[in-house]
């Protein structure tokens, strides 16, 4: 009896505490940066900056941070999600593909969701899952066996499961989708699988397909003559990071991946559209409005998937609509994102593949650095000069700021067999990361934190780390930095300067964004390392 | 038993069907060995494995495939397993193909050795004990728990270098310095000398063994001066050690096995 009381008085009590705050509405998303407390979609706000307005935190007082919880997923594989924050709620993906909501007071649990997967997947770069959407009072998360789920967001309940990609031919969602008016945009991952990439808009309500934009040009689609043969039923253009949006020009912008095979172009002649593109979508109806090749006919897996950043700002003598993009081809983009025209570009790292960029910003391509079958040496190297891990820009110190990594891998052509489901690659080059083999001196290689200024394409400053970084950067109002490295630690920069303020060895490859938010007001920076998630915030 | 016996003769069953292909993930022998098979393997390799292996299994970066024996067993389903779960703890991933292109890919590792008398060294490998322990190598280098700890460990070696590599890293120990056999000398602000072999580093701090055996982890930000010298502490013994002294010496090392491999009948 008294066990049964106990029990009705702490589902009593757990129903007010548990009470969530409103729906998260579109109109909310689009003003996410009015409730910084929150984070109510994978980049923050639609525009993707990856900054805070939160400033409890700052440069004079961040050396007083302390640990304030821990979250260990029942999981030994690394963490890649960032979390939403709703209302003092905090969703997390453990790996791979269950869905935990926590106090984000406390990191004590609401619910847990376990996802069982559906056979054996085939994943090129582990079982990851990047993050959430939310819609309403729903969460939703698409997962590497190729289902979208539908999650209550107060009890985890399944409100339905849906299948948007056949995982058997190499299909996987692993990117948070976006949810942007009454659809959730997404697409599928698989680009070493020598699938044929797309972007889907779905209803929420049942996950029914709106509209669809191949990513690969079939016949009669403009760009499908980039495409020689039939290589383009087998071409990539994956898409495994969540886009951006700009309300008032309608359009949702996303980065695609590599064409496949990624080492062998012989196979696949021509520009190889869309991939490593970005594309400009008309948020109702899928229509292609413009997009910007950064590698045409890539040869060295230059995935373009890393996130567009949305900045409105002075550019020679006028304001302007500007996308900046710092991509894994190893060049820093300044766009306008209206029309898609080319601005500036310049190299952030070195850059051997080519000699620059023409008027267009196409780039002016060296033929030796075309893969061989005795190998080449080309600089970026195979994982790029950045990756997927997110870019930050402050409108305070008008800095882009981007994990940079200079190094070289030795780029081997071989042959591509394709058969479904299985890797179509053509080769895996050597030296995928520094530091891991005896090797030339500029082998080594190193990464770092550096700034650019949209305006010149010019470095700033950077702060450079002995490895390397795979952790996305969070820029806040405090004119901080948060970050972290490989090498496991939690780093904090002074976002004018580049000092170090903090750096913290959390044990474990921090390789997701790091993110703030408030819990009962007071702000906390939350990043995971390895396979636990730890928040930090100020002593009391 | 009863189980395991039904397991076999399942396995035979579906090895000795037609549609093999189909069910080529849950067979115990290799149902894919014909000389197309293993041209088909051949074209994988090169693509995925040559890199660390050698285009012709002769090793470098990973261990020679030419001597007929697998540390991680020999019969065709732990090839099998080892080439598509890849090796823990080491840096052979996993590489996802379908059935019949791993069992592709096991028939032309298999073709690396076959007809191919295992690599055998001119030695001996008694005598190149003596070799060993004349030339002061326990100095620097450990063998089951005796000797040095400023060069590598050798009480596996046999099991991870080819004959080729071995007798290179004596004569020309340049020619292949591994990270972790990395130099590092410091200075600290007070002033002390500090130097050994670095076993791991990054952006603030450094840590590493010196000839006494401490460890030693030392704050970046507390260096005056901090060098990682990338060149072999060893002394090159190209003229110094030659003829069979040489081959006894490579012998020994060769034969130096924490456990032995598994050959293809096992």
């Amino acid at each position: 009896m008294r066990r049964n009381s106990i029990l009705v008085l702490a589902a009593c009590v757990a129903a007010v505490a548990t009470q969530l705050g409103a729906e998260v509405t579109y109109e909310r998303i689009l003003r996410a940066a009015e409730e910084p407390g929150n984070w109510l979609t994978y980049n923050g706000t639609y525009q993707s900056q990856h900054h805070s307005p939160l400033g409890q935190i700052h440069r004079e007082n961040v050396s007083d941070l302390e640990l304030k919880w821990v979250f260990q997923a029942r999981s030994l594989e690394k963490y890649e999600m960032t979390p939403l924050v709703v209302d003092d709620v905090i969703y997390v993906v453990q790996m791979p593909n269950d869905v935990v909501a926590l106090d984000a007071m406390t990191g004590r649990k609401y619910w847990e969701y376990t996802h069982v997967l559906d056979g054996k997947v085939n994943v090129c770069c582990g079982r990851v899952n990047r993050g959430l959407a939310i819609h309403g009072d729903t969460l939703y998360m698409g997962t590497i066996d190729g289902k979208l789920v539908a999650l209550d967001a107060k009890t985890g309940g399944v409100a339905f499961t849906k299948q948007i990609v056949d995982p058997t031919g190499g299909y996987s969602l692993t990117h948070a989708p976006l949810a942007l008016k009454d659809k959730l945009i997404l697409g599928s991952a698989g680009g070493e699988y020598g699938i044929r990439g797309f972007i889907v808009a779905l209803d929420p309500r049942n996950g029914d397909e709106i509209w669809r934009f191949n990513t690969i040009p079939g016949p009669g689609e403009p760009g499908h003559e980039t495409w020689s043969g039939d290589s383009w039923k087998r071409g990539g253009g994956s898409i495994w990071l969540t886009g951006s949006y700009d309300p008032d020009l309608n359009l949702t912008y996303w980065g695609v991946g590599n064409p496949a095979p990624d080492w062998n172009g012989d196979v696949r002649l021509g520009d190889n559209l869309y991939t490593d593109s970005v594309v400009a979508l008309d948020a109702d109806t899928g229509e292609l409005k413009w997009y910007f090749q950064f590698t045409p006919h890539d040869e060295w897996d230059w995935d373009s998937v890393q996130v567009p950043v949305l900045v409105d700002r002075e550019w020679e003598g006028r304001q302007r609509k500007l996308m900046l993009w710092a991509n894994r081809n190893g060049f820093f983009y300044v766009l306008d994102r209206e029309t898609g025209e080319f601005l500036r570009g310049k190299n952030f790292v070195k850059v051997t593949w080519a000699t620059g960029l023409d008027e267009n910003g196409r780039p002016i391509k060296v033929p030796e650095a075309s893969p061989t079958r005795e190998g080449v040496r080309v600089w970026p190297a195979v994982q790029g000069a950045t990756n997927w891990y997110n870019p930050a820009y402050s409108a305070k110190t008008g800095l882009f700021y981007v994990s940079s990594w200079e190094y070289s891998s030795i780029y081997h052509k071989g042959d591509p067999t394709y058969t479904r489901g299985n890797r179509y690659v053509g080769s895996l080059p050597q030296g995928v990361w520094p530091n891991t083999m005896k090797d030339s001196e500029e082998q080594q290689g190193h990464g770092a934190i550096r700034a650019l200024s949209p305006t010149t394409g010019d470095m700033e400053w950077e702060f450079r780390m002995t490895g390397i970084g795979e952790s996305g950067i969070l820029s806040t109002a405090g004119d901080v930095l948060v970050t972290g490295s490989r090498e496991g630690y939690f780093l904090v920069l002074d976002s004018f300067t580049g000092e170090n303020l903090v750096s913290l060895n959390l044990g474990g490859i921090v390789a997701s964004s790091p993110t703030t938010f408030t819990a009962q007001g007071q702000q906390r920076i939350a990043v995971s390392s390895g396979n636990s998630f730890f928040v930090f915030g100020l002593r009391e | 038993m009863r189980f395991r016996f039904s397991l076999l003769v399942l396995a035979a069953a579906v090895a000795a069907l037609p549609c093999a292909a189909q069910h080529a993930d849950d067979v115990e022998s290799n149902p894919f060995t014909s000389s197309s098979d293993v041209e088909a393997g051949g074209r994988m390799y090169r693509s995925h494995c040559a890199v660390c292996h050698g285009i012709e299994g002769e090793g470098g970066r990973g261990v020679p495939l030419t001597t007929g024996m697998f540390r991680h067993g020999g019969t065709d389903r732990d090839l099998y397993t080892t080439i598509s779960v890849g090796i823990p703890g080491t840096e052979m991933p996993g590489i996802f193909f379908n059935g019949r292109q791993m069992w592709q890919l096991v028939s032309f590792v298999r073709s690396l050795s076959e007809g191919r008398a295992a690599e055998q060294s001119k030695g001996d490998p008694q005598q190149g004990s003596g070799v060993y322990a004349a030339n002061g190598c326990n100095g620097c280098h450990r063998i089951r728990g005796e000797g040095g700890r400023m060069g590598p460990d050798l009480s596996d070696v046999g099991a991870r270098r080819s004959l080729g590599h071995l007798q290179t890293a004596i004569l020309k120990p340049n020619e292949a310095v591994y990270p972790q056999h990395w130099m590092v000398r410091a200075k600290t602000d007070a002033g002390k000398q500090v130097a050994g072999m670095r076993m791991n580093e990054d952006t603030f701090s450094v840590q590493l063994i010196d000839a006494s055996g401490s460890l030693v982890s030392l704050r970046k930000a507390d260096l005056a001066e901090f060098e990682v010298d990338r060149s072999s502490a060893m002394p090159a013994y190209e003229g110094k050690i030659q003829g069979s002294d040489l081959d006894n010496l490579v012998a020994y090392l060769a034969s130096q096995r924490l456990r032995e491999a598994s050959d293809a009948t096992e």
